[in-house]
Formats: C-alpha cells, sequence, structure tokens
C-alpha cells in the first residue's frame, strides 16, 4: 500500500481540474472497461482508504495519472493560471498602494499631512471595501451582488485574463464556469474571486504600508488635521479615540495624545505656519497612521485571505465530490466488478434464404418407405399418402429412434432386395438432421447405388405439412453429403 | 477449483441450449443458430466476481450420434459400476475422431465434475430418438437437471415431464427468450438444489447478482440525470466583430448546439446499453429503432412533451410558451462581457432575455467585446422529451433478452404511455427540478439526488 502523498491546496486544486477533465473524456470509454479499472484500483492500491471518499477519489488519480505521466497538465496549467492572475492582483495592489501613498502622503512643506484624508483613505473606504466583498458572499443572486461583481477588480483582472491570454481555451472555460453546471461549481468560482480580492487588498495594503514607512524614514512629514466640515476638536478627538480604539491596549503610543490632537489642528485659509517644535511634535501622528492600515486594511484582508483559502479548498472539495461522475467513480471502486458472459465473440453461421434445390423426378411405381425415429404412425402416414399424393408404397419400415445401429442395417439388406428407383424417408420436419440420420442415409446410398432417388420426406407434428423454415434447414443439412440424388421434398 | 458450480448445457441440437446460455449469462454474442449444429466447440461462460468464478456455464454442442456412442458404451461396459470408466474409454479412444467431436466436447466438461442441464423443446412432441442421449447422460451420474424452454409454444410440455422424470432429479419449465431477472435468479436457486457443495457458491452468486441489478438501475438513472443537466445548459458562444447579430452565424451556432445535444444523448444511451450488459451488441441496432426519430423533431416532442394541460398543471407553462417548434427554443442574445447588469444589448429573442447573464459573467471585463450565445433550449418540453426517449431506451434494453437477436420494435404507443405512467407528484417533483435548472443553469447536490431518485422510478 502506497502512502498518500501530503496533499497541499494546490494539489487538490489541480487534482480536481484534472480529475473531471478525465472523466468528462472517459465518459466515452467502454463502460465495462471503466468498471474492471476502477474496481482494481479500489481493490488495489487505494483498499484501505475506501471509506474516506476524498482520498480515495485522490488516491485513484494517482494510480491513473501514473500510468500515463505527463498526458494530464490541464490542472497544472490552471494552476499557472490561477498563480498568473493572483500575480498580477499582487502587483497591481502592491502598485496602486505605493501610489496611493504618494498621492495622500504628498507633504510640500506648507501643509501638514491631513489625518482626515487618511482616515477617509485607510479606515472608512477600506472598511466599505471590506464590507463590499463580504456582501459579495451574501448567497444568492441579487441585484446587490452583481452591482458589486462588476467592480470587483479581481474579477475584472480575471476577465482581462479570459480576453487576451486563454481565449478559448478550456481553462478559461473552468474559470468562466461553463462547464459545469453544479452549485458546487458556482461556489468555487466565487470563493476564488473572493479569494483573489483579498490578495489584491493585502498587496494594496502592503503597499501602503510599505510606502509609508519608506516616507516617513526617508523624507521629513508632518500630520496635522483639518476639515471643511465644522469639526469641533473634541469631536475629532472622539473620533480618533474610537479609530484607535482597537489597538489602545496593545501599542498606546499610536493613540494620539489629546495634545497632540489640539495642536495638530491646521487651517488652510489663515495659514499660520507651524512652529518648528510644532511641526517636530506632528510628525508623532505616524504610529497612528501605521496602525489605521495594519487595523483596517491589511490585517482583515489577511484574515479574510486565509478564510478564502479555506472556502476555495472546501469548495473544491465539494465540487469535486458532488460531480455525478466522481460519486460513478467511487461506485465503480466499491462495488464488485460482476461479469457474466464469455469475452470471446462468435458469430454463429445464419441461414440463407431459400437456396437453390432440386425437384426429384416423379415417382414411378410403388416404392418402399422408411419412417424415421417414429416421425408418424405407420398407418396415417399410408392412408395419407394414399389420399393426398400420387405415391404408392409398397413397404413401410421403421429406422432410427427407439432402433438399433444393427436393425437399420438389416432394414437396408431388406429394403434393397426389391428393386425400386427411388426410396422414402420420412423424417420430423421439427428435428434437427443429426449425423446419426444422415449417416444412415450414406449407408442406404453405399448399397443401393448411385441411381436410386433418396426423397427426404419432412412431416410436420400430426402429419401436417413441414414448416417451410424447417424444409431449408433440412435442405442445408443433406447438401453436406454431396448426393445428387438425394432430395428434400414436403410434398409429394 | 472443483467446488466452483459448473453447468454443461446439453441436448439435442436446435432446442435452445445457447440461448438458454445467452440468457443466463446475459451474452448476446453466444452463437445461437436456426441452423442445427452450429455450436461445434464446448464454450465457457464464467460469472465472475472480481475476477474470481463464482459458477460457470458451458456451452456444448449438441448430441449426434448419440445411438452409436450408446451402443459402443453398451459393449464396453463391465458393469455398472464400470459406466463412468467406460464413458471415460470412449472420451480417450475418439478425443480425435471428427465423428464423435460433438460428444466427446458435451462430455468432457461433464466427466470433469460439471452438473448437466439437459435442454429439450416443449412445443415439440418427444420422440424416441432422445432416450439414448438421456440415457448416456445418466451414465454419468453427474447432478443433472432438465429445462423444458419453449420454442413457440407448451403444448407438449407434460409428455416430456413424463419422460425426463425417469432421468433427471429435477424438470423445470424455462422460457429462454422470455425469461426475466426474476426467472434466472430462480433458476440459479434450483441448480443449488443439484449438488450441496454448490450451494455456498451459488448463494453468493445470487446475492452479488441482485445487487448489481440494483446497481444497474442507479447507475443508469445517474447517467440519465447527468444528461439532463448537459443539455439542458448546453450552449454554444461565438464572438462578435459588433453588437449586430450576426443571422448566419447564428443559424451555425443552432445547429452545432443541436447536434452537441444529439451526440450527447447517443453516448448516454451507449453508456446505458452497456450498463445493461449490451455491451457487444453492433452499436445502434435497437437505438435506430428507438430513436430513429430526431430529437428535435415535432413528432418526438408530441411522442414524450408533457400535453398542455399537463404542463399547466405542474406550473411549468407560465411564462413559458408549452408545446412549440424549433423557433421558440433557440434564440440569439449579444452582449457586452463584463458590463454586468444590463449587458444584453439587444436582438435577443423573449426567452433568452432573462437567463443571458447568469453567474460567471460577473468575470467578464469593460474591455471585453461582444460573443453571441445561443441556448440553452429554454422549451419546457425539452427535458421531458429527452427524459422519455431516455427512459424508454432503458426500459426496453434492460429487459432485453441477450437470447433474442432481432432488433426492439418500438410503437407510439409505449412513449405515449410514459408520460401517462407518471402520477401527478412524479411530473411536480420532476417539473421543479427542471424549472430550476432552467432557471439557475445548475442544480444543487440536494437536486442531483432527488433528481437521480425520480428518474430511478421512471426506470423501474
Ligand atoms: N421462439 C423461441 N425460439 C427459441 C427459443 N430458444 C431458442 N430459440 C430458437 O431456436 C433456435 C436454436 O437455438 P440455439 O440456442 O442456437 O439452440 P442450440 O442449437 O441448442 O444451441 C434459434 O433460432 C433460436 O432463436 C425460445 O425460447 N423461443
Ligand atoms: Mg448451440
Amino acid at each position: 500500500m502506497p502512502e498518500i502523498r501530503e496533499r497541499s491546496g494546490r494539489t487538490l486544486f489541480e487534482d480536481t481540474v484534472n480529475i473531471l477533465h478525465f472523466l468528462e473524456a472517459d465518459r466515452a470509454a467502454p463502460y465495462a472497461k471503466r468498471q474492471h479499472r476502477d474496481r482494481q484500483i479500489g481493490q488495489g492500491a487505494c483498499e484501505n482508504i475506501l471509506d474516506q471518499p476524498l482520498k480515495t477519489v485522490q488516491c485513484w488519480w494517482q494510480q491513473i495519472s501514473a500510468d500515463r505521466p505527463g498526458e494530464h497538465n490541464e490542472g497544472n496549467k490552471l494552476i499557472r493560471v490561477r498563480g498568473l492572475v493572483g500575480l498580477a492582483a499582487v502587483v497591481f495592489g502592491l502598485l496602486s498602494g505605493l501610489g496611493v501613498i504618494a498621492a495622500v502622503f504628498q507633504y510640500d512643506g506648507s501643509h501638514p499631512i491631513n489625518v482626515v484624508t487618511l482616515i477617509a483613505v485607510f479606515v472608512i473606504l477600506q472598511s466599505v471595501f471590506i464590507g463590499t466583498s463580504l456582501l459579495m458572499l451574501l448567497p444568492g443572486q441579487n441585484f446587490l451582488s452583481r452591482a458589486l461583481a462588476s467592480l470587483n477588480v479581481g474579477a475584472m483582472i480575471s476577465g482581462i485574463m479570459h480576453r487576451t491570454l486563454l481565449k478559448s481555451s478550456s481553462s478559461s472555460v473552468f474559470f468562466m464556469g461553463t462547464s459545469d453546471h453544479t452549485q458546487a461549481h458556482n461556489l468555487l468560482l466565487r470563493w476564488q474571486l473572493f479569494s483573489w480580492s483579498q490578495l489584491l487588498g493585502c498587496a494594496f495594503n502592503t503597499g501602503a504600508l510599505l510606502g509609508a514607512v519608506l516616507l516617513i524614514v526617508f523624507t521629513d512629514l508632518a500630520f496635522g488635521w483639518s476639515s471643511t466640515l465644522m469639526f469641533e476638536t473634541v469631536q475629532f478627538q472622539k473620533l480618533i479615540y474610537l479609530v484607535s480604539l482597537p489597538w489602545a491596549g496593545i501599542w498606546p503610543d499610536a493613540s494620539p495624545t489629546q495634545a497632540l490632537i489640539e495642536q495638530s489642528r491646521f487651517y488652510r485659509l489663515g495659514a499660520e505656519q507651524a512652529t518648528p517644535f510644532i511641526a517636530q511634535s506632528l510628525t508623532a501622528w505616524w504610529p497612528f497612521v501605521v496602525a489605521c492600515i495594519l487595523s483596517y486594511g491589511l490585517l482583515p484582508r489577511v484574515v479574510l485571505l486565509s478564510i478564502s483559502r479555506v472556502f476555495v479548498q472546501r469548495a473544491l472539495a465539494t465540487l469535486l465530490m458532488d460531480n455525478p461522475q466522481v460519486i460513478s467513480l467511487l461506485d465503480r471502486m466499491r462495488t464488485p466488478e460482476v461479469a457474466l458472459g464469455s469475452p470471446v465473440l462468435i458469430s454463429p453461421e445464419m441461414l440463407l434464404d431459400e437456396e437453390p434445390h432440386a425437384k426429384p423426378n416423379s415417382i414411378s411405381g410403388s416404392v418402399p418407405l422408411i419412417i424415421w425415429a417414429d416421425a408418424a404412425e405407420r398407418f396415417q402416414l399410408l392412408s395419407r399418402l394414399e389420399k393426398d399424393s400420387s405415391v404408392q408404397v409398397s413397404q413401410a419400415y421403421k429406422a432410427g429412434g427407439a432402433c438399433s445401429m444393427a436393425e437399420d442395417m438389416e432394414t437396408i439388406t431388406t429394403l434393397l432386395e426389391k428393386r425400386s428407383d427411388s426410396i422414402l424417408i420420412a423424417v420430423k420436419s421439427w428435428e434437427p438432421p443429426l449425423n446419426d440420420m444422415l449417416d444412415f442415409i450414406a449407408l442406404l446410398r453405399q448399397k443401393c447405388g448411385d441411381k436410386t432417388q433418396i426423397i427426404l420426406f419432412p412431416l410436420g407434428p400430426d402429419l401436417s405439412v413441414a414448416d417451410q423454415q424447417e424444409v431449408r434447414i433440412w435442405r442445408h443439412a443433406s447438401k453436406r453429403l454431396s448426393d445428387a440424388q438425394l432430395f428434400v421434398e414436403p410434398d409429394l | 477449483m472443483n467446488s466452483t458450480p459448473r453447468f454443461a448445457i446439453t441436448g439435442h441440437p436446435n432446442k435452445g441450449k445457447s440461448s438458454i446460455v445467452a440468457t443466463l449469462a446475459e451474452d448476446e454474442t453466444v452463437g445461437i443458430s436456426e441452423i442445427p449444429g452450429t455450436t461445434r466447440d464446448a464454450h465457457s461462460y464464467p460469472m465472475c466476481m472480481d475476477g474470481e468464478t463464482l459458477y460457470e456455464l458451458i456451452d456444448t454442442p449438441g448430441f449426434q450420434r448419440a445411438r452409436e456412442m450408446l451402443e459402443w458404451l453398451k459393449n464396453s461396459e463391465t458393469s455398472v459400476a464400470d459406466r463412468r470408466a467406460s464413458l471415460n474409454r470412449f472420451i480417450q479412444e475418439f478425443a480425435n475422431d471428427p465423428r464423435f467431436h460433438d460428444e466427446c466436447e458435451l462430455l468432457k466438461p461433464i466427466m470433469k465434475g460439471a452438473g448437466i442441464l439437459y435442454v429439450v423443446d416443449g412445443a415439440r412432441p418427444y420422440g424416441s430418438e432422445y432416450e439414448s442421449e438421456m440415457q448416456i447422460l445418466q451414465w454419468t451420474g453427474q447432478p443433472r437437471m432438465a429445462l423444458i424452454n419453449l420454442i413457440g409454444g407448451e403444448e407438449h410440455v407434460s409428455e416430456w415431464r413424463r419422460a425426463l422424470d425417469q432421468y433427471f432429479s429435477i424438470v423445470r419449465v424455462f422460457d429462454a427468450q422470455h425469461a426475466d431477472f426474476k426467472k434466472r435468479i430462480d433458476l440459479l436457486r434450483a441448480f443449488q438444489a443439484l449438488d450441496e457443495s454448490w450451494f455456498a457458491s451459488l448463494d453468493l452468486a445470487i446475492g452479488v447478482l441482485e445487487e448489481n441489478r440494483a446497481q444497474r438501475l442507479h447507475r443508469a438513472a445517474r447517467e440519465i440525470a447527468e444528461l439532463l443537466l448537459a443539455v439542458m445548459c448546453k450552449r454554444e458562444s461565438a464572438q462578435l466583430d459588433d453588437e449586430n447579430i450576426d443571422l448566419q452565424l447564428q443559424s451555425s451556432l443552432v445547429s452545432k448546439l443541436k447536434d452537441n445535444i444529439r451526440e450527447r444523448e447517443e453516448q448516454c444511451c451507449d453508456v446505458l446499453q452497456q450498463i445493461c450488459g449490451h455491451t457487444k451488441l453492433e452499436r445502434n441496432i435497437e437505438r435506430n429503432q428507438l430513436l430513429q426519430e430526431d430529437i428535435f423533431s415535432e413528432r418526438s416532442f408530441s411522442l414524450f412533451g408533457l400535453s398542455n394541460t399537463q404542463l399547466a398543471i405542474t406550473g411549468a407553462a407560465s411564462g413559458a410558451v408549452a408545446g412549440g417548434g424549433l423557433d421558440m427554443m433557440v434564440g440569439g442574445a449579444s452582449l457586452f462581457l463584463g458590463a454586468g447588469i444590463g449587458a444584453v444589448v439587444g436582438g435577443v429573442s423573449a426567452i433568452f432575455a432573462a437567463r443571458q447573464i447568469s453567474d460567471v459573467e460577473v468575470l467578464g471585463s469593460p474591455i471585453g467585446g461582444y460573443e453571441l450565445h445561443v441556448g440553452p433550449v429554454s422549451d419546457v418540453n425539452f427535458p421531458w422529451v429527452v427524459l422519455g426517449r431516455v427512459v424508454l431506451f432503458y426500459r426496453l434494453v434492460s429487459e432485453r433478452n441477450h437470447a433474442l437477436r432481432d432488433a426492439i420494435a418500438v410503437s407510439s404507443e409505449s412513449a405515449n404511455s410514459f408520460s401517462e405512467s407518471m402520477n401527478m407528484k412524479q411530473r411536480q417533483v420532476l417539473s421543479d427540478l427542471f424549472k430550476q435548472i432552467r432557471e439557475h443553469q445548475l442544480i444543487d447536490s440536494k437536486g442531483m439526488v432527488s433528481l437521480v431518485r425520480q428518474i430511478e422510478n421512471l426506470c423501474k
């Protein structure tokens, strides 16, 4: 029993794609072959884990793909696509994070950087974004989730990928969700999108944080606050207090003091230059700014990203295990393979249509009659022949059936004592012409010479007229003797 | 090895030996022919579970020179106890003699321990020529049963019984071409009575076969459910240069869609046929009879679709037009990918408008171009037509006797009775499931389970 490789998320994704892809094509393979193959694997490598469906399926796939290395890279391709989309999200996020920071931290020395703007961008906007991506996860196809989805940057990126890199490839089909119509697929797509959005969010915040730290360390920044709304200082204090609540206990330096807030208010109009002393104290805002980005941006995004990873995994597992083909596969692996019948194909000889056959010469004089295997009751047969035909029977004999071979021999001898140009043999039309009977005819021929006509007279049950098909069978069989003077004739 | 029950099917030629084997072994390749003496060599048909043989049927040629053989045996016999030995001597002596090829072939497995199933035809009278055969079989001393096959009647069954009772411990009537699964299992049970040492193996075999039977139904139902889901969701699309519908492109997409659906149905029937063990049958022999009517034809729709009243009762008709033809099944829509809501730009047939935006369009982007979509087929009767055709096919093929060689004839009555065979509740449940698929282009796992169960009931 080979050990099952520890499967990471990456491989579950790869496996799922590959397995579904394989099974779709497998549909065309003969059922018995599939049954045999899967049961073999079920009884072999995966025998001990048959009660764990996911593991069983993955184990099965290991066996299948081991047989054809390098053939199934659909999953691999998709992983790369997924990675590319992720990478694009990261790059885009980092750059936009840096860009936003650069824009917000623009400090020319005339006015300090406005903390209100920072709060608006890094607290309120971030929270709104996170909120909306949570809304996206609400079940159902509501107007809101649709509207939000079209704003979703992750979606846009993968859309771009779809339109550019992957046109008409099967991978796009997978991501665009047209290949599978189970709810599980839908769910997976949703979580994958969600996951990309979170990745982008993480990257954005990392970029912002990085930019902020760089700017704080390497340049001279001053923060202050100013609002066109007539914020009272006290109100602003309350706001700052609320915003910094999450880290108040852990990082007191990041909670601006009352004094700092009072000192750092500035008015754009009536520009009084901040004194150097004040300016220095104004830099004291930076821990607050960093803490804002951390707790309202990066941290929730990281949490959501990890949650989304878990859910993507779960959705993948559901997608795989809910698939009807996979259910059938498990069924094939777990249930005994029952084989009836023969693996060898025999094609029997079929009866041709009416074969050409010769008619006997008309019978003149009286002829001997042999009743083979009690084909009919002697007197009934004789009276029927007398009534319905011109044939005159000289003598009726019995052969075959219950008679012994010696008795048959004797019959031939006595019968040939009287010369006659024809010999009649009544047979049961419904019984097959056996070699036993054909032997008798051959013997008879040998004794009576080539000239005598031997006429087989097939009779239906109770002296009825023989069935056409049965007569054909008799004619067919009589050919085996290649006897030109042997005839099969149902009407005399 | 000797504990594996083996049964040699013997008898007069052309009495349905091979047909009985074909039925029991569910093997349509067994050489059955109206020409007597077609089976020249003994041929084994094992019943295997995971490669282990549970029992084995051996089709043998019929007796050709039983009289002569019996005389030879009688001459070589020294005492009653010597009979088996004298049979073995016969086989030795004539193993290479073409004259007794058939006799040797049929005796060999019996002398190696196989039980005997002696087949006669109850439609035809008993005759003295059978006696030597029966005597020879009696000489083997092997457990033996006689089966009275009914090739077109049973007038002579009692006459046969009287004769057979003399030589065989069990005499049963078994109609090779019309024996259903239950009758076959009953026959296997009778085999058990032949020899105690076979009991366990046959018991296991019967259990396995019965289990397999139930699974077969389930597997088939799953295949059909999958087919329904696939064809109901099937779409075709192609890129467009601008927002205007290219009619030529549209009609090519429509025919592509239809071809795909036909092909998928065909594939499903293939699998169903194979699940029923008709694997080696020339593909399409029966299907052509049943499914020659095109799935999209007016006739298919009128045969298999629900009537307007039936549709109205299930509520499926509301909002959709019932019982229509092709023109309403397909339509086109051009949409601007990724624009989200309101993406449908126009030229959309009424039936499609509501559904073109599905879940996945969120992946589209504003830089995307125009795409023409055709499908899915939205006629309310479409799934009923597919279901009806395929279920009917399954019913026929699953009860199809492996000894029959002619094609199935399907009357339109059997198609009509299909929609009648459902009760209100079944129709309602299915209708709701179809609606779910039609509207959401997907099915949840609960729905799938329910769909499979419904189909299973229909297939029974
Ligand atoms: N109508 C009918 N025909 C049968 C039945 N069993 C066998 N036959 C036909 O009888 C012929 C001989 O059958 P086969 O199985 O080849 O007999 P074998 O020679 O004993 O193996 C074939 O044409 C069969 O189609 C039966 O139960 N009913
Ligand atoms: Mg045969």
